[in-house]
């Protein structure tokens, strides 16, 4: 082992401010948690754990995106509309197994076609990604808004069971699920060409596509890839209330931007794009909200307090040290 | 090609994106039975124009306030949270005092110190400007419920005496100063054209002796005023209500189709000029879909939709044209 | 090496340490909740148990609880007075109340707002949505958490899920806003109100009025009332020597996808002297009114109330707004009343089985005086000494804090929350 690879704890305190302030965030959330969840603790992680998993198996597909420097605005709608074909599905198949596999197999394919769309339609036609993903997001609005019109009702509710009657097998469950997603994202993000390709998009697409990799290729497949976590986060979702309604998945896009902010990922993607940011951020984001509540603290004041954690925990994430100020 | 035969060509270039769309949505709705009441068509009564105007001068606002951003090479999502912020204590004041003049200087105001404050934090905090614009997003929503008891802001626009700049002629007033205030800062300050240099070529602007610092400032003075011009016409024609959950990006949103179309547009003359004309012919369009009841709803989102992504298709081939039309005229010369 | 290997390792304890403790903290929940709660009546004892264990007299002061209030929005009049008038029940009645906003058209959101709550350890929540409710009452049972409604009809449950709410031994019951679907007035209450104009202003009545509804499958009650007013006024027409022309419902112009009236409407309404909007009027029908200039030439008469209506309101201002209704918020006090009945392990003699949904009288504000009087509410001061009902009287339409009260009673005070009522 050579001299130079010692290094101090003060210097491996420089290097990783970062993360240590995005890992603090999460450990001083979680204190906050066991202390106010008093006597409903149990309750109170079961609690989070439903809330954080739909968003966390988004978040962690969303890192191929975000890894590139891209993003997706469509993808709230695209959950609201998912859910709600899946339960559509599932009931005109009368309610069974079969009718949960084919919906969600359909709604797999579309959320595949989506991605797609997003990667190979922007480059064909130059259009930066979120015109693209802007195009989606209008017509999954209307679609969402079409869809529950024509149902006749406020809401509706699949027909079969999915979700174990048992609560501790649904925790059990919902645990499984974003360990799976989180081990193959990493696994996909850490150790193929995916998750290096994507984040040598992120870096320099250019110098990238210099080095003879198909970029748009890359584009297309980690923007499915996203879409697959998309399509297995809306069941998720669907399976802790069995309903969907027309605002199902409202405000999810910018959700997901922001627990990946408080996660310590850099938005303009590169190198430095990590999947822990996805659980870290969205296991912050989730027990703030979490903590807020039952701390009591004022409905008015909740959104201010919010914000000012926000901005102190990105004034010290994502703070650049560049001679120009970031962009 | 002569002076004149420039110009005109400019003029026509410029007015075929509204005329277009106002034929368009003529022959839609002169072709649908809805359109028609007691024998008329309801698309052509002068309420169109009132409406156009009165519509197209608010995005004209928010417009150049995203637009003055974007140009200088920041994407900006607290505007419409600052927008917000000062429409909700401009029509306060403007109640208190029975002043729209007030409310008006009060708007300006509140929208260029919480612009400078944005500045403040995007430079001592060298964040990247989209993370911290969210942030501020989220601070300047969360001050709508904290300021006047969260109640938002109702009666402003509902009387005649305080919202006279949300109505025909006031309305033309802000607007003019927020044009006023883009065409100055672009075309006659230093620091816009300093700010060209630096939205072109960032590192070469700052290794030049460009202050960016103090460039980024100035900017933000300015598109505080034009924010703050944004809001006194938004509060003159709408109730406020606070906001949280970055909803007001989405109020900002719904404004920025104006500002890419009229950045193409414009090319064939200038952007704000291109902005006006891309707001007069959106405006067209959502009246016309007005009338055939699809204003809202979900056809409404999806027409707007492939409108977005059919636009920016075809302006994205802009060069491929060009080239098209270059080699035809070679083609021709030689023939 | 030495540099990544630190990395690694401090990287993966702090991830063992957050998933193990997130592990060990998940098995086993869900189920053990009633007994982790201090909800259960069975745990806590009860004041009625209490008073046979001691011997004495019923406790008037009930047990000490938590009550969770989840409201459809956070700022408004409804809002604001219904917290002022809680808080000031807080001492007599040994509750304290806490507050969270749900969403108004995502049922998994609205499922975490009211985990939320049940974490912070209330003993009871009511809730002004029906939105995803099987789950929410699923969550409600599985932690010993009674809930009632306010503000809501819960139609949507009673029609699709009536056997796991409304049958389910913690939901209590729900003071609806107004009628319900089923017993709807408001088409004729709107009748009246125009009638009362143009017998004000014979001089100028109103002649000709169109409609404004939001879409039947969010609001059926909303079509219902449209219906019975063109039916009403049919039926009116044939005496009065005033006729009144409705336009009838357009479906695509009149029906508001939860968006404002477009200004086309007036177009399309060219002859009409006034909207009968059973929509929110307010904030969906008035502002369209303002900036196409009509709100000096066409009256509104609708529902709700959101601050500034009453500056043109009757003979005030402009004078647009010639009727609005809204619910008073001591309605609250029906499911605050059996909630804490719940809570305290007590029932009226006469409690009905399966939980119901009453319909609310409401403030029906429709003249000057009408204005008057609101303005002297809790609703408009939100000022808790307005109130119709002191801390005290509401602790006697407990059972536990009187044992002759009874559930007769505390439907019929829903019935009795008039303009006329007002102190």
């Amino acid at each position: 082992m050579s001299e130079k690879e010692k290094i101090t704890p003060g210097e491996f305190l420089s290097q990783h401010i970062y993360d240590i302030a995005a890992y603090a965030g999460l450990i001083v959330t979680f204190i906050l948690f066991l202390i106010f969840s008093g006597s409903r603790l149990s309750y109170n992680m079961a609690t989070v754990l439903q809330a954080a998993s739909a968003y966390s198996i988004i978040a962690l597909g969303a890192v191929f995106v975000y890894s590139m420097g891209y993003m997706d605005v469509s993808v709230g709608q695209q959950v609201g509309v998912y859910a709600i074909l899946m339960i559509m599905i599932t009931n005109a198949i009368g309610g069974t197994a079969l009718g949960v596999i084919v919906g969600f197999v359909v709604i797999l394919a579309l959320a595949l076609l989506c991605g797609a769309f997003n990667g190979a339609v922007a480059v064909w036609l130059k259009l930066p990604s979120i015109v693209t993903s802007l195009f989606l997001m209008f017509f999954f609005t209307g679609a969402q808004l079409l869809l529950m019109e024509s149902t006749g009702t406020n809401s509706i509710s699949i027909q079969a069971t999915i979700k174990p009657a048992d609560r501790n097998l649904y925790n059990v469950m919902l645990i499984a699920a974003v360990i799976i997603v989180a081990v193959s994202v990493t696994y996909f993000f850490k150790f193929t060409k995916l998750g290096k390709y994507t984040r040598g998009i992120g870096a320099n697409e250019m110098t990238t596509a210099q080095c003879g990799v198909n970029t748009t290729k890359w584009k297309v497949i980690a923007y499915m890839a996203f879409g697959v976590c998309v399509a297995i986060g809306s069941f998720i979702m669907l399976t802790r209330t069995g309903s969907a309604g027309k605002g199902t998945g409202s405000g999810y896009a910018m959700d997901i931007m922001i627990c990946l902010i408080l996660g310590g990922m850099p938005l303009s993607g590169g190198m430095k794009s990590k999947v822990s940011s996805a659980l870290v951020g969205t296991f912050t984001y989730v027990l703030l909200t979490n903590d807020l509540t039952t701390m009591g603290v004022d409905l008015n004041m909740i959104n201010f307090v919010k914000a000012v954690i926000f901005i102190a925990i990105i004034m010290v994430t994502c703070r650049k040290k560049d001679a120009v100020l970031p962009r | 090609m002569n002076n004149s035969e420039n110009i005109m060509k400019k003029i026509i270039l410029s007015a075929i994106f509204p005329v277009l769309m106002f034929v368009v949505m003529l022959v839609i709705t002169a072709s649908n039975d809805k359109c028609y009441v007691n024998g008329k068509l309801i698309f052509l009564s002068a309420d169109l124009v009132k409406q156009v105007i009165i519509n197209s001068c608010m995005t004209v606002c928010v417009a150049l306030a995203i637009w003055l951003q974007l140009k200088n090479g920041r994407f900006d999502f607290s505007g419409g949270a600052s927008m917000i912020l000062a429409a909700i204590i401009a029509g306060n004041v403007g109640i208190m005092t029975d002043s729209p003049v007030l409310a008006l200087l009060t708007a300006v105001a509140v929208g260029i110190v919480l612009s400078c404050l944005t500045a403040v934090v995007y430079i001592i905090g060298r964040l990247p400007i989209i993370i911290c614009t969210i942030g501020m997003t989220l601070l300047y929503e969360s001050l709508t419920y904290l300021t006047f008891g969260g109640q938002g802001i109702r009666i402003f626009y509902s009387q005649p005496h305080t919202s006279v700049f949300g109505r025909i002629p006031g309305v033309l007033l802000p607007t003019a100063l927020a044009v006023a205030a883009f065409v100055i800062f672009t075309y006659f300050t230093a620091a816009g054209r300093k700010g060209k240099v630096l939205s072109n070529n960032q590192r070469a602007g700052v290794n030049i002796g460009i202050n960016e610092k103090k460039n980024i400032f100035v900017t933000y003075i300015y598109t505080g005023i034009i924010i703050g011009l944004a809001a006194i016409v938004y509060v003159s024609q709408h109730e406020v209500s606070p906001q949280s959950g970055l909803a007001t990006s989405g109020i900002m949103f719904s404004y920025i189709v104006p500002v890419f179309m009229g950045t193409f547009i414009g090319l064939a003359s200038c952007d704000v000029m291109g902005i006006a004309i891309a707001a007069v012919g959106m405006e067209i369009m959502n009246y016309g879909l007005n009338c055939l009841n699809l204003g809202a709803g979900g056809w409404q989102q999806i027409i707007m939709g492939i409108f977005v992504l059919g636009f920016y298709a075809f302006s994205a081939q802009t060069d491929k044209i060009q080239a098209f039309m270059e080699k035809r005229k070679k083609s021709a010369k030689s023939a | 090496m030495k540099k990544g290997l630190f990395r690694k390792i401090s990287k993966k304890v702090s991830a063992v340490i957050l998933a193990g403790a997130m592990a060990v903290s998940i098995v086993g929940c869900g189920g053990g909740n009633a007994s982790n709660g201090s909800s259960n009546p069975a745990d806590s004892g009860t004041a009625s148990n209490n008073a046979a264990d001691t011997g004495s007299a019923p406790a008037v002061e009930g047990k000490k609880c938590t009550i969770g209030v989840a409201f459809y929005t956070d700022t408004g009049f409804a809002v604001d007075s219904t917290k002022a008038y809680l808080e000031s029940l807080s001492d007599t009645l040994n509750v304290k109340f806490t507050y969270t906003v749900l969403t108004q058209t995502d049922e998994a959101a609205n499922l975490t707002k009211i985990q939320e709550l049940i974490s912070s350890n209330v003993d009871g929540i009511i809730c002004t949505m029906d939105l995803g409710m099987p789950s929410i009452i699923q969550e409600c049972e599985a932690a010993g958490v009674y809930l009632g409604g306010y503000l809501c009809d819960y139609d949507t449950s009673y029609n699709t899920a009536y056997d796991q709410v409304f049958k389910s031994e913690y939901f209590v019951g729900t003071a609806t806003d107004g009628q319900n679907p089923d017993d709807v007035t408001i088409g004729n209450t709107m009748l009246d109100s125009l009638v009362e104009y143009n017998e004000r202003n014979a001089d100028a009545p109103i002649t000709h009025v169109s409609m404004a509804i939001f879409p039947v499958w969010a609001f059926p009650a909303q079509s219902t009332g449209a219906e019975q007013f063109v039916a009403a006024v049919g039926v009116y027409n044939k005496t009065a020597e005033t006729q009144i022309t409705v336009d009838p419902l357009d479906e695509e112009s009149d029906v508001l996808a939860f968006a404002p009236i477009d200004t086309t409407y007036f177009a399309k309404h060219a002859d009409s002297q006034a909207i009968i909007s059973f929509a929110a009027g307010s904030a969906f029908v008035y502002p369209t009114m303002v900036q196409a200039g009509v709100d000096s030439s066409m009256k509104l008469f609708t529902t709700g109330f959101d601050g500034g209506e009453d500056a043109n309101f009757g003979t005030t201002g402009k004078g647009t707004y010639q009727q609005t209704m809204v619910t008073a918020p001591e309605s609250i006090t029906y499911p605050l009343v059996l909630l804490l009945n719940k809570i305290n392990g007590v029932s009226f003699p006469d409690q009905p089985a399966e939980a119901e949904r009453v319909s609310s009288a409401q403030y029906v504000i429709n003249s000057d005086e009408d204005m008057t009087k609101f303005q002297n509410s809790c609703f408009f001061t939100k000022d808790a000494s307005k109130a119709m009902y002191t801390p005290q009287d509401v602790l006697n339409m407990t059972a536990y804090g009187n044992p002759d009260a009874t559930y007769a009673d505390l439907k019929a005070i829903l019935s009795t929350m008039t303009i006329d009522s007002i102190k």
